[in-house]
């Protein structure tokens, strides 16, 4: 769908004999209307996406509020170099990366999988009901689900019950005192939150797939499962890249609630991630300037990222954004 | 800005309707306000209050409130915080959007250095005859260093007076506990875990649920909770995160110093025998109140204040044993307990009237806040109306029936009294009234003995005391107290350590007390180990000038 759009352009425009300043003016006469519409859009992005750039400024100060500008100290890159040598931020780092790609899996095959199964379900009645309490805890606060969790996890909580119960475990775990079941926690806690949601869109991309392959596919004397694997996925594929590519360029945000609402001084150390980092040592120690600088570091890798997993995309021949 | 924008639109409308009459207002300085006010115009400015939680309301919806609106014309939208307080006054500061009046609580020297506050020093001096008076002493203390006074902190003592309950750090056990086993008053750490390991023994489940023999509070910035008591168990009163010299007067930080190791060893040794709660680490701060609420702790460590909802609601109920009594514990019998507050000038928090604030409306405010320094308005702040919640005897003594002692410890009266909201945070004086009254009433010994109830009176027979502090030593002269005042900069290398001890605590503490005993040595080592990465000594030398130069200034204008 992606890639046959931008051929059509693409073929519009080399037909076109008018290149260069006049040939654009000229587009721009044609199109019109459409460029009047845009315009507020634009706006709106140079106002709240361009010019709070500038305030990257501030991560090569020492920012006070109170004072102008130019009364500011400069002290250039001193907050980077505190970030990038000091000793947890590596391990800080690790925490994100380790926590986004877990969310970032876990995320696509389970919205994936769920969009798939509710699919299939024929009864309408009980297709809607799934649906909504699948997405029902999207809408909680994490501050409401976190104290879920824990105390679902807690040491009399219903985990340690069952798995005591069925004799998996002798005694009860403390599950968020031992640091190394944190992230799989998170991975669980997430899925369970958002899956309901994230199958939404996949949902909607399957109810484009054309009802007439399915048919000839049946005729064919495909079986249920072939028909899922060979109609239903590929049907969604172009949805499924455009939103990998976008999460790719999220993957230094593993969030900020959940670990810092889960997170305490016996899993710090896997789950600290930078968000809570700043926090602490940015904000909370208004120390604005740190805050800033980590926030640009953040978006310098998302950058990256982003162009690398479009460009890939692009030579898989899957087309990317843009 | 656009409420101040109202007021100012409000403020003219009400001019040209009065035909200039209230052109005098403005110029008429030190005169009662209540005379000036005659116009009958009333104005309302933003106060947020960050030292906790509670019901946004405007105070003239109360009745003290709606008093001092007639007499000075001005009432205040009062907003709590709500979350974390760094994260709200650092987001004021980056916006530079001050509500008109505020208490930063503890953030309040990151708003003086970002300019936020106003000085008050001239507001002071030509407007608020009553706020200098009641101050008068203390006025030295409540400059900074550029000699300005930015806040207005609470509780201004004049004389001491021994508090009758407890409010600061103690060492709880359950009553059932101490009834029990016939009770034992211990005095020592050891004497202490021998009742709750004794106690836990024979009482495996409490309820049906399993006994939990010591808890412990570490939530978020609650971790003092925990790693204070070294200093307690030392002989010393909370200062924070040094221990302060009596004779030399020099700060020395004490979490790489043999009482915490001693401390830790403890816990570590209680841990192994099963009494240490095994979610000490993971609760938050509802799931520890709840869990003491519920009777399952055989004792714990904390300040009265800190666990007063859990420790209210145990004493409202009407069983008289799940109640938890306070000892002053220490490592051992030769050191003098310092749990009791000494006397102390706390010079911030405070509250403070915000840049961008216009000055009329600085004046407005500076004399509402006056009006309450008077000595009759404090009496009304803290024991209310004459013949309505309370009485005075022939002599002069002021007291409390049984029904005004009931009705004045509701919430619902004290919420529409406005008890809840004026009897601590504004101006406010400490000890006693020059008629030697006690300044709060459960400090007076008519009110506190009305309040005991045949529980308590079991208790105070049995350790033949005449009320809960009995067991506790009265505090030692500290002038500099309390040394967590001090002013840390924002972005100074004394922040920073602040910052880095906590994380490194959080993290070593709970593997040093889960570890096996053979492993406490080497835990203990590694700890030490990455505490000799941090920088106490800026923190030391900031809170060693900070001492030197209170205590002195204490001490100077005593004489």
């Amino acid at each position: 769908m992606q890639a046959g759009s931008n051929t059509t352009i693409k073929s519009v425009s080399t037909k076109n004999p008018d290149k260069g300043i006049r040939g654009f003016l000229k587009k721009c006469k044609e199109q019109q209307a459409l460029l009047w519409m845009t315009i507020p859009f634009v706006i709106w992005v140079v106002i709240f996406k361009y010019l709070p750039v500038w305030g990257w400024s501030m991560a090569f100060q020492n920012y006070k509020p109170a004072l102008s500008f130019s009364e500011q100290e400069w002290v250039g890159f001193k907050h980077f170099i505190f970030l990038f040598t000091d000793d947890r931020f590596l391990g800080v780092l690790r925490n994100t990366l380790a926590q986004s790609l877990i969310n970032l899996v876990l995320g696509f095959v389970t919205a994936i999988t769920l969009a798939v199964l509710i699919n299939e379900l024929s009864n309408m009645k009980f297709k809607r009901v799934v649906q909504t309490i699948s997405y029902l805890p999207h809408f909680l606060s994490w501050v409401v689900a976190a104290a879920l969790v824990s105390s679902v996890l807690s040491i009399d909580g219903i985990i340690n019950e069952i798995l005591m119960g069925l004799g998996f475990i002798n005694e009860e775990i403390l599950w968020l005192g031992v640091g190394e079941y944190f992230w799989g926690i998170l991975g669980a806690a997430e899925t369970w939150k958002n899956v309901g949601w994230n199958a939404i869109i996949y949902l909607a991309a399957i109810s484009m797939v054309d009802q007439e392959q399915y048919e000839a596919a049946k005729i064919d004397g495909a079986s249920r499962i072939q028909r899922i694997f060979h109609i239903t996925i590929p049907g969604m594929k172009s949805v499924i890249i455009v939103l990998l590519i976008m999460n790719i360029g999220y993957i230094l945000e593993s969030g900020f609630e959940p670990q810092y609402l889960l997170g305490n001084g016996q899993n710090v150390e896997y789950s600290e991630n930078i968000d809570v980092f700043v926090i602490k040592y940015g904000i909370s120690m208004f120390n604005f300037s740190l805050a800033t600088a980590a926030g640009m570091f953040k978006t310098v890798i998302s950058f990256v990222f982003l162009i690398a997993a479009n460009s890939l995309s692009k030579k898989m021949g899957q087309g990317g954004l843009y | 800005m656009l409420a101040a924008l109202f007021l100012v639109l409000a403020a003219c409308s009400g001019d040209s309707e009065e035909a200039g009459s209230s052109d005098d207002n403005g110029n008429d300085g030190g005169d009662d306000a209540s005379s000036e006010e005659d116009s009958g115009e009333v104005f309302t400015y933003d106060y947020f209050d960050a030292s906790g939680p509670g019901e946004d309301i405007n105070t003239s919806e109360t009745e003290l409130g709606k008093m001092f609106e007639e007499e000075t014309g001005v009432n205040f939208d009062i907003e709590h915080i709500v979350g974390d307080v760094n994260q709200k006054i650092g987001t004021m500061i980056a916006s530079g959007e001050y509500p008109h009046l505020l208490n930063a609580e503890q953030s309040t020297d990151a708003v003086i250095d970002a300019g936020g506050f106003i000085p008050l020093n001239d507001l002071l001096e030509e407007h608020a005859p009553n706020i200098m008076k009641m101050y008068g002493p203390y006025l030295e203390l409540m400059k900074r260093d550029d000699g300005n006074i930015y806040v207005i902190s609470s509780g201004a003592a004049h004389g001491y007076k021994k508090p009758a309950n407890l409010n600061q750090g103690a060492w709880f056990i359950k009553r059932d506990v101490l009834r029990e086993l016939g009770y034992p008053q211990p005095k020592t750490l050891d004497d202490f875990f021998s009742i709750v390991e004794e106690y836990t023994a024979a009482n495996p489940q409490i309820d049906g649920a399993d006994t939990i023999g010591f808890t412990a509070l570490t939530h978020d910035w609650r971790f003092f909770a925990l790693s204070n008591q070294p200093m307690h168990l030392a002989g010393y009163p909370n200062d924070g995160g040094a221990l302060i010299d009596m004779d030399t007067r020099e700060a020395e930080v004490y979490q790489n110093k043999e009482i915490t190791k001693n401390w830790l060893e403890k816990l570590n040794e209680i841990n192994d025998k099963g009494l240490f709660d095994q979610e000490a680490f993971t609760q938050n701060y509802d799931e520890y109140l709840a869990k003491i609420t519920s009777g399952r702790v055989v004792g714990f460590f904390d300040y009265r204040w800190q666990a007063a909802q859990a420790l209210d609601t145990l004493d409202q109920d009407d069983d008289i044993y799940n109640d938890y009594m306070g000892f002053p514990v220490v490592f051992d019998e030769n050191v003098k307990d310092q749990y009791l507050d000494p006397i102390g000038f706390t010079a911030s928090p405070g509250m403070g009237i915000t840049v961008g604030t216009p000055e009329e409306d600085q004046i407005r405010i500076i004399k509402y806040l006056d009006h309450i320094a008077k000595e009759e308005t404090q009496k009304l702040i803290t024991w209310g109306i004459e013949g309505e919640t309370y009485e005075v005897d022939d002599d002069g003594r002021y007291y409390r029936t049984e029904e005004q002692v009931d009705e004045t410890s509701l919430t619902e009266f004290r919420d529409s009294f406005g008890f809840t909201y004026f009897e601590w945070g504004w101006p406010r004086m400490n000890g006693m009234y020059e008629d030697g009254n006690a300044v709060e009433p459960p400090k007076q010994e008519e009110v506190a003995s009305m309040m005991y109830d045949e529980g308590d009176q079991e208790f105070l027979d049995a350790y033949e005391i005449e009320t809960f502090t009995g067991l506790f030593s009265e505090p030692d002269e500290r002038p500099w107290y309390p040394a967590y005042d001090a002013p840390i900069e924002t972005g100074s290398d004394a922040q920073l350590y602040e910052q880095q001890l906590d994380d490194l605590m959080k993290r070593k503490y709970p593997e040093i007390i889960f570890s096996a005993p053979s492993e406490f040595d080497s835990q203990w080592e590694s700890y030490l180990g990455e505490f000799e990465g941090l920088n106490p000594e800026a923190y030391e030398e900031v809170i060693t000038n900070f001492v030197q130069k209170k205590a002195e200034l204490v001490e100077s204008s005593r004489e």
